[in-house]
């Protein structure tokens, strides 16, 4: 019975947020950010992506609706705030692309600099952004009652986190594979197109969140009219 | 009767430090108030604590015995100072969420002088004492009564509310640099990086309540309300 819901947890989790997070269309955009990288310091940002996503993402399952309660947050307002993240950096990256070239300049190799690229904007708007958030909440906020079904919802949920960032892993480390494949030019038009997609993905999240925001005032009133 | 008094001053109180401490979240913006003085040293630090502290006790205690009357004077409303104080928040969240290296921002004014003249805006007025918590304490002073010891007992609880929440901003801001040494660089640089996107979020929040109360304004916007809406206006 346990092992049944404990199954039924990770698919949920997996086939919820695989969707969302999309390693596979995220990989070009990450190359494109890296560009000026070398092979070993994309390596090491892959990693510290990888790492950086499943703390977030399990933060958001387990504490998530904690800390929207803490600051007096709806997960539509996230979306809006969010999705407007997602648009300014797909935005810089569809137009100019100058978000690399600052990267390139001021020391690749730096650590303190891959460390806190890692988590802006590779991580946060980029890998797991405020849609991946928001259904990691919507996924925590109904957890079951008793201790036993909890304790198996969230090893569901670690299990499920936990393959999801392997599938980032992947995609992100063997980014640079793609572009041995596709060639510069290839590569050009890939990592245009996946940034014109990433803007958007970041005005459907921003619409999905005003929509619901709309919605909360609608009902008052549409039915009447 | 002194016993009654005494109830009342308590009610007083409690309705002060529950409604407001919550929404100035002292703890919360601890990591905020350290991405916005990365590059000051803990003395210039635990200054700027200190100031923070005095002067969000000053706006709220304004806000709290005369923010009605400053409203009425310049013909505003709560909700449009929650869109436009909103507004702010999401910039300042803005900008320390994208800047490339938030410790570069406050390092371009090293001195002390510059550092302590930021301690109003953005230190107090949008981040510690956000729009929400100005028009949560001007609501409270609206309901002031009209007995003129009732009024003393309300001004009474009301000066020690607010001295209750800007020691707990003090003691917040004046200790979150050990937090920060505890956390190391770039786990801070995480820190840093989630809390002005939470900034930037409780900006959308606050600009979405006003504009919510705004749009429900309109006559349009609710078919039912304007027969009452209409009648009170003018």
């Amino acid at each position: 019975m346990d092992a049944r819901h404990f199954l039924e947890g990770v698919l949920l989790v997996f086939a919820a947020l695989l969707p969302i997070v999309n390693p596979l269309g995220a990989a070009p955009v990450f190359l494109a950010m890296t560009r000026y990288a070398d092979g070993q310091t994309r390596a090491v940002l892959a990693r510290k992506v990888t790492v950086n996503s499943f703390v977030l993402l399990m933060a958001s399952v387990l504490i998530g609706t904690y800390v929207l309660e803490f600051f007096g947050l709806s997960v539509p307002i996230v979306q809006v705030g969010g999705g407007l993240v997602v648009c300014s950096v797909a935005w810089d990256l569809l137009r100019g692309a100058d978000v690399s070239k600052k990267s390139s300049t001021e020391g690749v190799n730096d650590p303190d600099v891959v460390a806190t690229e890692a988590f802006y904007p590779l991580t946060l708007p980029l890998t797991v952004g405020p849609g991946s958030i928001s259904v990691a909440i919507t996924i925590g906020a109904n957890h079951p009652q008793t201790v036993r079904s909890f304790l198996t919802a969230s090893m569901s949920s670690l299990l499920g986190v936990v393959l999801i960032c392997l599938s980032i892993y992947l995609c992100y480390r063997y980014a640079d594979r793609l572009t041995r494949f596709l060639g510069s030019t290839g590569t050009a038009v890939v990592v245009r197109l996946s940034a014109f997609i990433l803007l958007c993905i970041g005005v459907q999240i921003v619409w999905n969140g005003i929509d619901a925001l709309a919605g909360l005032t609608g009902p008052a009133h549409v039915p009447r009219s | 009767m002194l016993d009654e008094d005494l109830q009342q001053l308590v009610k007083a109180i409690l309705l002060v430090v529950g409604a407001i401490l919550p929404i100035v979240n002292p703890v919360g913006s601890a990591p905020m108030f350290l991405a916005m003085t990365h590059g000051a040293d803990s003395k210039t630090r635990s200054t700027l604590a200190g100031l923070v502290a005095i002067n969000s006790f000053v706006l709220l205690l304004g806000s709290l015995i005369f923010g009605n009357f400053v409203l009425r004077l310049f013909g505003l409303s709560v909700p449009v100072v929650q869109l436009a104080g909103g507004l702010v928040l999401c910039s300042l969240g803005w900008r320390l969420l994208t800047d490339d290296n938030p410790a570069a921002v406050p390092t371009a004014a090293p001195q002390d002088f510059n550092a302590i003249s930021r301690a109003f805006y953005p230190l107090t007025l949008p981040l510690t004492v956000d729009p929400g918590a100005l028009s949560v304490a001007v609501t409270i002073g609206a309901n002031h009564s009209s007995s003129i010891s009732r009024i003393l007992i309300a001004i009474v609880g009301a000066t020690v509310g607010v001295v209750i929440i800007s020691a707990s901003v003090w003691l917040a801001y004046r200790y979150a640099e050990r937090v920060a040494s505890w956390l190391g660089h770039s786990r801070l640089m995480v820190v840093l990086r989630l809390s002005a996107f939470i900034v930037l979020c409780i900006g959308v929040q606050i600009a979405w309540n006003g504009a919510k109360a705004l749009v429900e304004e309109f006559p349009f916007a609710s078919p039912a309300a304007p027969a009452q809406s209409a009648a009170p206006a003018r």
